[in-house]
This record gives structure tokens, C-alpha cells and sequence, in this order.
């Protein structure tokens, strides 16, 4: 994005943002979120089951949201589409009675199918594993062919609106055009765990089938790259990478599994020039060396651990972000919201390389109390400047 | 990046299979293997 | 002979070849009742190794699961030789992911974990409704009642369901697992207990029983 575009705001808080990546100490803390854009639906009273078809409605609710809340960027991340899953009959997000999308533990990938993966990844996908996850390719003749072009419509349009629409929403209350994810993809072994064998699959996989585990993730790998780096990509316009598996397995099987294709990835596109985003979920504290052999100004968000041995572990070399327990939102007093804020602020800051963010992603209206949340991004406003 | 797959198309290829002229080559790249490029982040998406 | 150390050993150790090789070995045999009830029991004893090792940060939640299968497979393959005799049961636990979570890893964990123990488990499944719950509650009448969720939003699902559930005059132990669950959440939803490790669930509710 040309910075001609932008308004004067929205370049100054997006120097804060380039500071922290380039190393140097920002003027103040910037403040990353994670928010789903159903929070942003249920905050101005939209319904889940009826407005979130709606990608005007959503936009609506993301520019409400932005404008009532002093975050730094855009706030509300729309990563689920309800109308493309409905389209493609998916099982790998349904709906709850209350219309939030989720997913139920299924695969789209079986013990017999390795081998066709580990030859040729792309092809596999497209003839045995998305028709497993999504119905709907399944139809017959010229119908199964029209429900794809639907769906791949549906994809390139919401998504080209939504990206225009948060730049729009940027400019308009001067928040940063950067964002959690510039571009997202998994890393091998979670791409292979996540919606194609699954959490528990997995976990029988890496006893009983290891070398074919470990060659999946390899050929998984090239794929993972080719999602990461995309023509926009660079340091600033950064990839989100979720990691989940990790953190379930034995240091042992971390090494053999996960580690190497997993280091792979993020020194790939290192080399490329493009920053990464890990979220660090659950808890990794056992894992911290490894991650600071990552290559240097990885941003790592952390959903659980000691703040002050995250900071002295990996953040000398990294950014480090994260652990302010959305939880405390919910049923914490302002004081105790900001009291929170403060401590971590105090140990996360000194010498920058930090970026405020929470232990998870804000799903719901519910899942914090609004005031709390705005009393702290405020506090982090003020409270955050460099001297 | 390129990915090796059977169901992947790079630009040269692509210029091969739809016997695109050497000068519209550039045209024919913006329009042509950018649709080769959102299938593939589409599959992406499917998977995330 | 069947060697039931060896077997709760292999079991703890998660040697599925071996473990599988120590059943087939013995079912052909032809073992009576009794022996085959040893059996299970030898390696429900390897499970509460498993449970053990995971609360010393040996094992991980992904060894849980396929100790759950290794389990599942061994009473598989005893099952002919088992007849109509059953294991001891040392109590009842009513078990559900609350309404509004679709998501059942960590519940099933659980199940296989208690029913090692020793519990018989009514599993009524994921997204249970509140009424769901209560009528199941009064239908069984279960010592415990254990509920599990994934995402944040579970916690006001618990809330409501454990209000329903105490009006209704039900008045089992209630236990709350899954990841947003924490002591704070815990007071807030009034249940008598909360983990996020289901070895430590199985505890909590042995030492109710
Ligand atoms: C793996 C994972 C995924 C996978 C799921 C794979 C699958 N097959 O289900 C995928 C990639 C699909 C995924 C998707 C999403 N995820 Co996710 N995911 C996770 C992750 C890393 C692990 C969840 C899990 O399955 N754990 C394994 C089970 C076994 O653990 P557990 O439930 O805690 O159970 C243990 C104990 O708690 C206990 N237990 C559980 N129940 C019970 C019950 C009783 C009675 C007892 C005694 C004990 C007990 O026993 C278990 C073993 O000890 C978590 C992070 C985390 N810290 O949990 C995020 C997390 C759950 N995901 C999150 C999000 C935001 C999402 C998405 C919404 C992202 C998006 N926008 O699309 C989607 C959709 C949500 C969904 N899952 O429906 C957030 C939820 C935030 C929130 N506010 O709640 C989390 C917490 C990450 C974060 N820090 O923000 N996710």
C-alpha cells in the first residue's frame, strides 16, 4: 500500500509497527489483537445466525467496533465465511445452535492416502481430500463443478471486499494497515494434523506410520512456503502462523516431527524476506530455546508462560507479545484489568521488541466484559509511550 | 514460489498450454497464471 | 502364561506390538472369566501408569489419546473371552460438552481415562443442551457430573447449566474441564472442581467416590 493513500494517522501508528520489526524502539507499545469478527457482530447487536452472511453487515460491525475501541489496527478478523461452507456442504465447520462456526474434530485425510499425498501434495488434495471435507464436490456431472465455481467466487470476492473495506476503515480512523495476517498458513506437521488427518489421528500416526509422518511434512513443506510468501509479503506484511500440535507431543517427538520442517518453514521465508507471526498456543516454556534459534525479529505470541522468562529467553531476539488473560477481562474489576496490563507492559517493554497482545482470540461479545477491554487498551495507549 | 504437482501450472507452462505468443507474454501472465495463483490460495484456505 | 507385570508395563510404556502380541498369546489359550478380568485389569493398571507419567510432564496429551486406543484395542481383543462378567464399578460420572461447543477431544480423553478407573461414564455427547443434562442427571442419578468445553464461550454454557442442574435438585459432585477453565472460572460457574489435566480429573474424582 502506497503510503501516499494513507492518512497521516494511520502512517505513524504503522511506524510503530515497522520500528518494532526493524528492532528499533517505537514510540510507544503497538497493540496487536486477535479478535473474530463475530465480537464485532454481537457488539453492535447483530445476529451470528443472520448478519454473518453478509459481508457489508460484517464490515459494518468491524468499522463500529474499530471506531468505539483504541486498538491500533482494524479490529475484528473475518477468517470464517459462513455462505462458502454452506456452499460447499463443509463438516469441517458447522454451526453451534447460536449460529458461531466451529470445528468438530473430522478428516479429510485416511491412513491409505500418505502415500498419494507424499507424491504429489496439491493433486491429492484436489482428489480425495477436500471431496472428503467438502461435500458438496461431490455432486454429480455439471453440479459438482458449478458448487466450486461458487465457492472459489464467493472466496476471491468476499475476500478482495473485506481487504478493500479494512483498508477503508484504516484510513478513516487512522489505525494501522498492517495486521495479524498479512497472509496465514500452518506449518508441515500442523497443515497435515490440522483439517487433514486431525488432533487425534495424528497423535496414533507419529507411533505407528513415523516415516510417513516425517515425509508428509516434507512434502507439505514447499506448500507451506508457497502460502507464506506471497507477492505482498515482506517483513512488515507479515504471515500468521498458528502452532498447535507442538506442545502436545514429547520433546522426542518434537524433534523428529515437528522441529524440522517447522524451523524449515520459518528460516524459508526468512529468506524470502517475510516476517512470521507464530502464535504460540498453549504452552511452550519447554520449547523456548528452540524458538529463539528461529530467525531473529520473529513476532511469537504466547497464549500461556512466565513473562519474565519468555523476555529473558527470547526476547532479545525476538518479539515478543501475548499473555494478557482474556479471561481477567471477563470477570475482573477495571483496577485488576489494568493493574494486569501494567505488569506485563513493565516486563515485556523495557529495550522494545514487544507488542501488546491477549492469551487468545476474543471470539464473542460474552467472552469479555467491552468496558474492560476499552479501559485497557486505553491504559496501554498511555501507559506504553518510550521515553 | 513454485509447487511441483501434476495439478499446478507455472507461468512457462501455462504460456505452452493456452499457446500464448511470446509478445503477450506479460498480459497473458497478469491475467492468465494469476488465476493459478488464487486457485492454489484457495486450496489453502480449504485446508486452514 | 500371561504375565500381568509385563503387560502393565508394556501398556505404560504405550508398546503397542507388544502389548497386542501378550493378548493374542494369551486369548489363544482359551483363558477362563476370571483370568481374562485379570487381563483388563493388568492393563488398566498400565493406564493409571500413563496417568501418572503425564502428570510428571513425561507424557502429553497426544501419548493420552493413543493410550485411550491402545486400551480400547486391548479390550477388543479380551472381549470374546470376557463373557458377561464385568469389572468392578466404583461409580457413576454424567459427561457432556456444554451447549454452544461442538468440540470432544479433551471429553473423551477423560472418558477413557475414568473408565480405566473404574467408572462407568454416560457420555451424552457434545453441544448438550441444559435440559439435556438435567433430565439425564435425574434419569442416572450419577455421583459426578463432569462437563467440558474448548472455547471461552463455554463458561457461561457451564454456568447455566450447573444453575439449571442445582434447581433442579441435583446434587452430584460437579467437575469442569477443557482449556478456558481456571479457578476464577470455576467460582463463577459454581462448580466443585476444575482441571485442564484429565489425569487430575480422575483423581478429583476417585477421592470423591
Ligand atoms: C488444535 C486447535 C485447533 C484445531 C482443532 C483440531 C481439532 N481436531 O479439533 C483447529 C485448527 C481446527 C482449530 C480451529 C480453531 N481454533 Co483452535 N485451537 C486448537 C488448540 C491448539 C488445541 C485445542 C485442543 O483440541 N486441545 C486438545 C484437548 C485434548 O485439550 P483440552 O480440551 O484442554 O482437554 C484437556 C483438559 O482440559 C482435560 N479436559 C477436557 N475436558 C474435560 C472435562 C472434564 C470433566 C475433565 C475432568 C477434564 C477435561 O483433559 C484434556 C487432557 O488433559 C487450542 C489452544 C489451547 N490452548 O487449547 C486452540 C484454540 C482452542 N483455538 C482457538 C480458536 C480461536 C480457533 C478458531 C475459532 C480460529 C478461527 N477463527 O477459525 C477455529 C475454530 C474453533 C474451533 N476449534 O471450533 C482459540 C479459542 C479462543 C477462545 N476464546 O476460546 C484457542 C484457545 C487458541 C487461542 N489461544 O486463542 N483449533
Amino acid at each position: 500500500m502506497k503510503e501516499s493513500f494513507l492518512s497521516e494517522q494511520t502512517v505513524e501508528i504503522n511506524s510503530l509497527f515497522e520500528d518494532v520489526f526493524d528492532g528499533k524502539t517505537p514510540k510507544r507499545v503497538p497493540i496487536l489483537t486477535n479478535i473474530d469478527n463475530a465480537f464485532c457482530l454481537e457488539y453492535v447487536g447483530f445476529d451470528l445466525k443472520k448478519e454473518q452472511y453478509s459481508i457489508e453487515k460484517t464490515l459494518q460491525a468491524i468499522e463500529k467496533t474499530t471506531c468505539d475501541f483504541n486498538g491500533d489496527t482494524v479490529l475484528g478478523i473475518t477468517l470464517r465465511l459462513p455462505q462458502l461452507y454452506s456452499i460447499l456442504k463443509a463438516r469441517n465447520f458447522k454451526m453451534g445452535a447460536d449460529g458461531f462456526l466451529q470445528h468438530p474434530e473430522v478428516r479429510g485425510m485416511e491412513v491409505e492416502d500418505y502415500d498419494a499425498l507424499i507424491a504429489d501434495p496439491y493433486k491429492a488434495l484436489w482428489d480425495t481430500i477436500l471431496p472428503r471435507i467438502y461435500e458438496g464436490l461431490n455432486e454429480p456431472s455439471f453440479l459438482g463443478s458449478k458448487t466450486l465455481a461458487f465457492a472459489f467466487f464467493t472466496f476471491i470476492s468476499s475476500m478482495g471486499q473485506l481487504e478493500n473495506g479494512y483498508t477503508e476503515i484504516a484510513s478513516k480512523y487512522g489505525r494501522s494497515t498492517y495486521t495479524m495476517a498479512s497472509a496465514a498458513s500452518a506449518e508441515p506437521l500442523d497443515m497435515l494434523s490440522d483439517q487433514l488427518r486431525s488432533f487425534s489421528e495424528i497423535s496414533k500416526d507419529i507411533r505407528r506410520y513415523p516415516d510417513k509422518v516425517v515425509a508428509a511434512c516434507e512434502a507439505l513443506l514447499p506448500i507451506c512456503l508457497k502460502a507464506g510468501i506471497t507477492p505482498k509479503s515482506n517483513r512488515y506484511n507479515r504471515t500468521f502462523v498458528p502452532l498447535h500440535m507442538a506442545p502436545y507431543m514429547r520433546e522426542k517427538d518434537f524433534l523428529k516431527f515437528y522441529l524440522p520442517t517447522f524451523s524449515a518453514y520459518i528460516q524459508g521465508m526468512a529468506d524470502a524476506g517475510v516476517g512470521a507471526n507464530l502464535f504460540v498456543e498453549q504452552d511452550w516454556m519447554r520449547y523456548l530455546d528452540y524458538l529463539n534459534e528461529l530467525p531473529k525479529g520473529t513476532l511469537m505470541v504466547f497464549e500461556y508462560g512466565d513473562a519474565k522468562t519468555i523476555k529473558e529467553k527470547v526476547g532479545d531476539r525476538h518479539v515478543v507479545s501475548g499473555l494478557y488473560p482474556i479471561g481477567l477481562l471477563k470477570s475482573g474489576s477495571e483496577e485488576q484489568c489494568i493493574d494486569k496490563a501494567k505488569e506485563l507492559v513493565d516486563i515485556f517493554a523495557p529495550g522494545g521488541g514487544y507488542i501488546f497482545s491477549f492469551d487468545k482470540a476474543i471470539l464473542r461479545l460474552n467472552d469479555v466484559n467491552a468496558d474492560n477491554l476499552k479501559a485497557v487498551f486505553n491504559f496501554v495507549h498511555e501507559y506504553g509511550q518510550y521515553k | 514460489m513454485e509447487v511441483k504437482s501434476e495439478y499446478y501450472t507455472n507461468l512457462v507452462n501455462t504460456l505452452e498450454k493456452y499457446d500464448i505468443p511470446e509478445e503477450a507474454v506479460l498480459f497473458a501472465g497478469e491475467s492468465l497464471q494469476t488465476l493459478e495463483e488464487m486457485l492454489f490460495g484457495f486450496t489453502i484456505y480449504l485446508i486452514s | 502364561m500371561l504375565d500381568l507385570k509385563v503387560l502393565t508395563l508394556a501398556l505404560g510404556d504405550l508398546e503397542e506390538d507388544q502389548v497386542m502380541d501378550l493378548l493374542r498369546e494369551f486369548t489363544a489359550t482359551n483363558p477362563s472369566e476370571g483370568d481374562a478380568l485379570e487381563a483388563v485389569a493388568a492393563c488398566q493398571g498400565g493406564m493409571a501408569i500413563v496417568g501418572e507419567l503425564f502428570e510428571q510432564g513425561e507424557y502429553f496429551v497426544g501419548d493420552l489419546i493413543f493410550a485411550g486406543e491402545l486400551l480400547t484395542e486391548a479390550i477388543g481383543v479380551l472381549k470374546p473371552a470376557l463373557g458377561g462378567g464385568a469389572s468392578a464399578v466404583i461409580g457413576t460420572i454424567l459427561l457432556g460438552t456444554v451447549h454452544g461447543d461442538l468440540h470432544d477431544i479433551g471429553k473423551n480423553i477423560f472418558r477413557s481415562m475414568s473408565e480405566a478407573a473404574g467408572f462407568e461414564v454416560v457420555d451424552i455427547g457434545i453441544d448438550v443442551a441444559i435440559e439435556e443434562f438435567v433430565a439425564k442427571a435425574q434419569e442416572i442419578k450419577p455421583q459426578i457430573i463432569g462437563m467440558s468445553g474448548v472455547l471461552t464461550l463455554a463458561i457461561d454454557s457451564m454456568k447455566e447449566t450447573v444453575d439449571a442442574l442445582k434447581a433442579a435438585g441435583v446434587d452430584a459432585k460437579i467437575i469442569i474441564g477443557g482449556n478456558p477453565v481456571t479457578k476464577d472460572a470455576c467460582a463463577y460457574v459454581g462448580a466443585d472442581a476444575f482441571t485442564t489435566n484429565a489425569a487430575e480429573g480422575v483423581k478429583i474424582s476417585q477421592d470423591w467416590i
